[in-house]
């Protein structure tokens, strides 16, 4: 009895513990390897407390009301982007329940799951400051094939630490032949 | 009130991958699909995963996607789940992620994880996933999580680009260690709508491969299932005892019911309709609806068949990838027939 109230005392301790890292995490934005890692130990070391003392609590930091930024391209076919670059390089597209100010895309080879180009996304009213944005970006000049756009929410130079919000597969071509870069 | 049971449920934590698979069934890579709302977001996963639970009692959890590495937060996701007293399995192609990941995962208490290993020849693994080094890549994985103590389950696709050396392949998964082996055929579905020509077996060649791997499997002492439905007048299980069969089952709480991350609710990963949002719509009611009642019919290819209550038609969420009914017969009925009498012609030739 004495073995089990020590072991729940122990756990609630944990999980003020754990509550506090996760308020670190939450500051972070999530980004912070340092405190995810202390998360994922002391969230480990409460399961395997919890195991033997029935009915832990829970820890509750996980709450969230917040929406997810989704990305729409106005030209779609076959859920594939198809662009001539003869013709435009132009794509447009909005984004809805926008959060953060800052957009950008990555341009990737799907063969070697590798990034080539990378670029900021622009607001067509200048500035990410409203829920639903519609936005514009610039194809640059690439030979043509199959390849990824991927997109995330936040600059160019910081992709490398976040995780793509939306990817679609792009097709380039050149209908006029002399415009082909090859 | 109580809350709905559901024995299992796979959770679509994005639909982002880094693969291209010749093969894969997910269906917004389908070439019908013309919206585009991929999903990552570890904010709206935690959403989800906090409303399902709130309105069923889930007992296992599996982590799938797209690729779940390419998610957002993906190892604090799974921690949530975990806290929840849910066991988890994580299905991965093996090319997304690093040793500190698997580790906090297997710390965590995540009791399998299920790769890819398509052939022992790693440019014919890396042709069905159109990335060059993914085998290296998936062997690598396999020798870490080796050394954590986790079960591994090797899932080989059966295509016409492996099949030849499917005995080989399954020697090769043992001597990594490997004694657990999903194979599946090729199911009709996502991309590989588009591949069908160059990855469908025909009915012979099915037929040998699966003998092939059956034989192996009994001399050699792996456990080799079967997880894709497959209707008995194609492969009957008697035949290949060295394989267990998976079938659907009829009642829909007891199927891998797949979540998306915005809350739809479908009957299995391979079927593209959704049966309700668990936001807007009663679980009850989406268990219960007309779409999900199709999936009690009798297809009308299979209306005098003997063992109808066993094969349930095969996949027939192929069927509705293929813009078909739930109420009609695996798609590769159709397929292997119109090889067989393309043969026929051939031979009358
Ligand atoms: S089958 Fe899996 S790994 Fe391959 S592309 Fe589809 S989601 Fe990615
Ligand atoms: S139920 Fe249908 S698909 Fe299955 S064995 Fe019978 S006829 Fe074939």
């Amino acid at each position: 009895m004495k073995k089990e109230f020590y072991l729940s005392f122990f756990v609630f301790g944990l999980t003020i513990l754990f509550s506090g890292i996760c308020v670190a995490v939450y500051l972070s934005k999530g980004k912070s390897a340092f405190w995810i890692s202390k998360k994922m130990k002391i969230g480990a070391l409460i399961l395997s407390f919890t195991v033997l003392s029935s009915g832990g609590c829970t820890p509750m930091c996980y709450d969230s009301s917040e929406p997810t930024e989704y990305i729409n391209l106005d030209s779609i076919e076959n859920n594939t982007l198809n662009i001539d670059l003869s013709t435009n390089n132009k794509v447009t597209g909005t984004i809805s329940e926008r959060i953060s100010n800052e957009f950008s895309f990555a341009l990737g080879n799907i063969s070697s799951d590798t990034i080539f180009y990378q670029s900021d996304i622009f607001a067509t009213d200048g500035e990410f400051d409203e829920i639903t944005e519609t936005f514009a970006l610039t194809i640059p000049e690439t030979k043509n094939g199959d390849f990824i756009l991927r997109f995330y929410n936040t600059n160019q130079n910081l992709q490398a630490d976040h995780y793509p919000i939306a990817e679609i597969p792009i097709k380039i071509v050149h209908s006029r032949i002399a415009d082909v870069q090859n | 009130m109580s809350k709905i049971k559901l024995p299992l449920v796979a959770f679509e934590i994005t639909s982002i991958c880094n693969l291209r698979c010749r093969y894969c069934y997910n269906y917004w890579n389908a070439p019908t699909i013309n919206t585009f709302l991929h999903f990552n977001s570890y904010k709206q996963s935690i959403k989800t995963l906090k409303k399902l639970f709130s309105v069923a009692d889930v007992g296992h959890m599996t982590f799938t996607g797209g690729e779940p590495f390419m998610a957002e937060r993906f190892v604090e996701t799974v921690l949530y789940a975990r806290m929840k007293k849910k066991s988890v399995t994580i299905i991965t192609n093996g090319t997304r992620s690093n040793e500190n990941s698997y580790r906090q995962l297997v710390e965590i208490g995540v009791q399998m994880f299920e790769l890819p290993i398509h052939s022992y020849l790693s440019d014919v693994h890396d042709r069905m996933t159109n990335l060059n080094g993914s085998h290296g890549k998936v062997l690598e994985t396999i020798r870490i999580l080796s050394q954590l103590d986790v079960h591994i389950v090797a899932v080989v696709v059966l295509t016409k680009i492996n099949a030849n050396h499917i005995a080989d392949t399954l020697l090769f998964i043992k001597q990594l260690g490997i004694t657990r082996i999903m194979l599946n055929r090729f199911n009709i579905g996502g991309r590989g709508i588009d591949n069908n020509e160059e990855l469908q077996l025909s009915e012979e060649e099915l037929q040998t491969a699966f003998k092939s791997a059956s034989e192996t499997a009994l001399q050699q002492k792996i456990t080799v299932s079967s997880n894709v439905c497959t209707p008995i007048c194609i492969l009957n299980p008697n035949d290949y005892r060295g394989i267990s069969f998976t079938f659907c089952s009829a009642d829909v709480k007891n199927r891998p019911l797949t979540l998306e991350l915005n809350g739809n609710l479908r009957f299995c990963n391979h079927s593209p309709v959704v049966l309700g949002n668990i936001f807007t719509d009663k679980l009850e009611l989406i268990l219960n609806n007309d779409k999900t009642k199709l999936w009690e019919g009798i297809p009308e290819y299979c209306v005098d068949c003997q063992v109808f209550e066993r094969c349930r038609g095969g996949c027939r969420a192929a069927s509705e990838q293929m813009n078909l009914s739930a109420k009609t017969v695996d798609p590769i009925i159709h397929f292997l027939k119109i090889q067989r009498e393309a043969q026929q012609t051939n031979f009358k030739q």
